[in-house]
């Protein structure tokens, strides 16, 4: 359990830089284009492709950086009045259907990214292997299974609960 | 789908067919789509029809090419802009000043190359059928017209990102730009880009003409969609079925091509009426060294390209 | 479709982030129809439901809301606006009004203005003897002006997903914003002579000018924002990395309270609300590709059609369907499904499409402070500090002047359609 809690604290440190790199290099792509269309007048070709792949990247660790801050958008209303052993219980449930989407989902995306065309696929303006660009969903649905495997064990640890909103 | 779309009727089983494409029910891909779905109908005696799904409905191509290879969708039309990026041979269609007008482009579909083309789709797990056109490009600039390179030196055109396109283009001296085409409408009015490499169907649709009024005919390229089939859902079906098949969309594009020819002539005495000034490039010839260098670039990289070169100069 | 239904609900109230419930709907309903080969492209259709250039705006216009709170630009928006209006009963209410407007200027989304403006606002407006839970629901509605006044994220969402010109729906949000921010103020100024709020002094010239040049540098951030999109130096969508540059410079070099120790946790926080927002799109675009298999919307929309012939009864209708869609529905993710579906129908009612994406977009909006589903609700309580249901019983009065403004714009289309038409 405490080598679990470590396993995802530890992977949300990689997030943080991972979303640092990503947020900055969406902004310095996107300025870039300007700059070069604008005052060069020769536009590039990689600027609205790697902004594009950036945000892709940033969505999907940012959506396993909200899961373990338990920062995305949820509904509380019910969860509120209920207390005690009730809780736990019905939290743990959401929780476990929510182990097993992400689960699906990265065993899902697994079998997707070894099917033999996917190297066929190459970005329109950059020729860059779309893989590079696939990845972002095996990889953060894989952090997903980490932060929620942690928040559903942590759960039924206290009686109280931990709210997952 | 078959679990999804077959039921019994008192004449036998009658199957519906998903088609999906990425443009409007405008379209002449759309018209060539229900087109399809009438012969389709006729020939099987009412066995088989369409649900046509326009405007990306089941998703982006990358999304429909996936449920075609698992058989979830049943048809697609898609960009050769597309299908470019995953098979190099499409390029062909990519050469610059390979065809004078749309006629020419559209008689090629019948080539060996074209054929080897759609055959070289099997290893995606697609039956390429057939391709249909929707026009050749032409150039639209706020400024001027263009009668050689010289013209577009330093303009600011949004082009369809795609290597061969882009190529050509950045050979020019243009600033080619893959801008997205929600964003083109807009910049081309605040003065973001000069210029579009355009169909005359998108320009007449898209009211582009509005922010740009200056069209120039150079005829520089074409602009396919490749029509295909799920290999998986075509190994299903008779050996009888399977011929109407063919048949049925051999049909609907020869009337899909002389249709997108029609409407070339018609869109361009409509842009004409409307007050576009319109010039035709007088001589190609001014690009013939930038031609070359990207043709011989491509036919060095496939046989399939240089021979379909060769069939076009004939 | 019942059974998915429930899943839905069920998941909703287990507290399970509502993104991950539309995703496992989708699964779900695809699993108990036995249609197994759809599974297999889930994974690509939750990414190519990204790989959309306009989504870029999103994070751009977070962050730079982020380095506009860092760097001492909003309180200075803030500053000017109260030397202005300060001194009227109930000024600090309509300073927030009105501070709203001006932020909407360089804001695209209700969510990132309502998270920047709660955190300021509230806390001043209690100071001042106005009720926490006022001060809250006052800021979530002015935020509303983000989306609504130019730019805004949600008007580039329709345009692309129409084809509908996106200047023109820029341009065509501007007096409904003021429709919108007229209904607030009638109301504050209603509730104020009500309930006898305090008033402040009148601000001084000396005050007001010291006030106006210290805030000189923060408007450069709208300025070069609406001249750089105007004279064609870069598209709406870039003008939100535009933004980000100039708030950092302007953080760094003007006011000095920008520090670089900032800038992690700002991009951390960037990321984060950003994946909020764009997880939803994300997860509503495969929940959407469903529904699309099995027609459902086209269906829901031909019976939509069969009901009348009027376009202004049909208009009606969507405004219902579409608040009822809100009180359960993030507003973009429900433009994305529906879209499509409304631009063949409202081409045969002879409705035109950007007066047609102005009313659903600000319907979809004022849906961000419907219960249960409301992301600016959730956003206002958490950040202001004030339980859910006791801003929801404050918030109403807002919702009621939201609705009759939308009414007001949904049934004179030349308040959309006037400015874009002269401007050409
Ligand atoms: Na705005
Ligand atoms: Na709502």
């Amino acid at each position: 359990m405490k080598a679990l809690h470590r396993l995802s604290d530890w992977v949300y440190n990689i997030e943080k830089v991972i979303a640092v790199i990503l947020c900055a290099a969406m902004l310095i792509s996107l300025s870039a284009g300007v700059l070069f269309r604008y005052v060069l007048s020769a536009p590039l070709t990689w600027s609205d492709e790697t902004a594009i792949f950036s945000l892709i990247w940033l969505s999907f660790i940012g959506g396993s950086m909200s899961i373990k801050r338990q920062d995305s958008a949820a509904i509380t209303l019910l969860m509120d009045k209920v207390h005690g052993k009730a809780r736990t219980i019905m939290l743990g449930a959401g929780l476990a259907v929510l182990l097993a989407f992400v689960i699906y989902i990265f065993y899902l995306s697994i079998i997707w990214l070894s099917s033999p065309t996917i190297m066929m696929q190459r970005s329109s303006s950059m020729g860059m292997p779309m893989i590079i660009a696939y990845l972002s969903i095996p990889v953060s649905f894989f952090f997903l299974i980490i932060h929620t495997l942690e928040l559903f064990l942590n759960n039924f640890k206290s009686d109280e609960g931990r709210r997952i909103a | 789908g078959e679990d999804t779309a077959s039921n019994e009727t008192d004449g036998g089983e009658t199957r519906t067919f998903k088609i999906s494409h990425v443009t409007q029910e405008s379209h002449v891909w759309h018209q060539t789509a229900l087109k399809f779905g009438e012969e389709l109908e006729a020939l099987s005696d009412g066995r088989m029809n369409v649900d046509i799904y326009p405007a990306s409905q089941l998703g982006q191509e990358k999304d429909m090419v996936q449920q075609l290879e698992t058989g979830s969708l049943d048809f697609g039309f898609l960009t050769n802009g597309y299908m470019s990026t995953r098979q190099d041979s499409l390029n062909a269609w990519f050469m610059p000043f390979t065809f004078k007008n749309l006629e020419e482009a559209a008689a090629l579909r019948k080539s060996a190359a074209a054929k080897q083309m759609l055959e070289e789709l099997s290893s995606q797990g697609l039956l390429g059928l057939d391709f249909a056109f929707a026009g050749n490009r032409h150039i639209l600039l706020k400024d001027g017209h263009v009668q050689s390179p010289d013209d577009l030196k330093g303009k600011k055109v949004r082009i369809i990102g795609s290597p061969a396109i882009q190529e050509f283009w950045e050979k020019t001296g243009a600033g080619p730009t893959a801008m997205p085409l929600p964003e083109v409408y807009t910049s081309l009015q605040t003065g973001v880009i000069d210029g579009i490499d355009i169909d005359l169907d998108a320009l007449a649709t898209e009211k582009y003409y509005e922010n740009a009024e200056n069209l120039t005919l150079t005829n520089h390229m074409t602009f396919p969609t490749v029509i295909v089939m799920s290999q998986q859902v075509y190994d299903s079906l008779s050996p009888e079925d399977q011929k109407i098949v063919k048949e049925a969309i051999s049909k609907a594009v020869d009337w899909g091509v002389e249709e997108a020819i029609a409407r070339e002539q018609k869109n361009l005495e409509e842009l004409k009426k409307i007050g576009v000034k319109v010039e035709e490039l007088k001589d190609p010839s001014s690009f013939e060294a930038i031609t070359k260098e990207v043709t011989d670039k491509y036919s060095s990289q496939s046989e399939v390209i240089k021979s379909f070169l060769e069939e076009a100069k004939k | 479709m019942t059974a998915a239904l429930i899943v839905f609900i069920i998941l909703l109230f287990l507290q399970v982030p509502i993104a991950f419930v539309l995703g496992i709907t989708t699964i779900a309903y695809i699993i108990l129809t036995g249609n197994m080969g759809l599974t297999a492209t889930a994974p690509q259709r939750l990414y190519s439901g990204l790989e959309n250039y306009g989504m870029l705006a999103v994070p751009l216009f977070m962050m730079a809301g982020e380095l506009m709170n860092f760097g001492g630009i909003t309180t200075r928006l803030i500053d000017f606006s109260k030397t202005l209006v300060g001194h009227f009963r109930g000024g600090l209410a309509y300073v927030n009004v009105i501070a709203n407007m001006l932020l909407s200027a360089i804001m695209g989304s209700a969510t990132a203005q309502i998270a920047m403006m709660s955190r300021t606002m509230v806390p001043s407006m209690e100071k001042e003897g106005y009720s926490r839970e006022f001060g809250a629901a006052t800021t979530a509605a002015s935020g509303l002006l983000g989306p609504i006044i130019p730019p805004s994220m949600i008007f580039i969402i329709y345009g692309v997903a129409s084809g509908a010109s996106i200047s023109d729906m820029f341009i065509g949000g501007v007096l409904p914003g003021v429709v919108l921010a007229l209904a607030f103020i009638v109301l504050i100024g209603y509730t104020g002579s009500k309930e006898k709020w305090p008033t402040q002094e009148r601000a001084p010239i000396s005050l007001i000018t010291k006030s106006f040049i210290s805030v000189i540098p923060a408007l450069l951030v709208p300025v070069i924002i609406i001249a750089g999109i105007l004279s064609g130096v870069f598209t709406a969508t870039e003008s939100a990395a535009v933004a980000c540059v100039v708030a950092l410079l302007v953080g760094f070099f003007f006011y000095k309270e920008l520090k670089i120790k900032h800038l992690p946790s700002i991009l951390v926080n960037t990321a984060v609300t950003t994946a909020t927002i764009t997880m939803l799109i994300a997860m509503a675009n495969l929940f959407g590709w469903m529904l699309s298999f099995e027609q459902v919307p086209q269906n829901i929309a031909s019976w939509m059609v069969s009901l009348t012939e009027s376009p202004l009864v049909f208009l009606l209708i969507v405004n219902i369907f579409l608040l009822i869609v809100g009180m359960f529905m993030d507003g973009i993710a429900a433009l994305i499904i529906l879209v499509p579906i409304f631009m063949p129908l409202i081409a045969n009612y002879g409705i035109d499409p950007v007066h047609f994406g102005v009313v659903i977009c600000i319907n979809l909006t004022i849906g961000l402070l419907t219960p249960p589903v409301g992301a600016g609700l959730y956003i206002a309580s958490s950040l202001a500090d004030v339980k859910l249901e006791t801003l929801i019983k404050s918030i109403w009065p807002f919702l009621i002047a939201s609705f009759i403004s939308l009414l007001i714009i949904t049934y004179w289309p030349d308040l959309v359609l006037w400015l874009p038409t002269i401007l050409k």
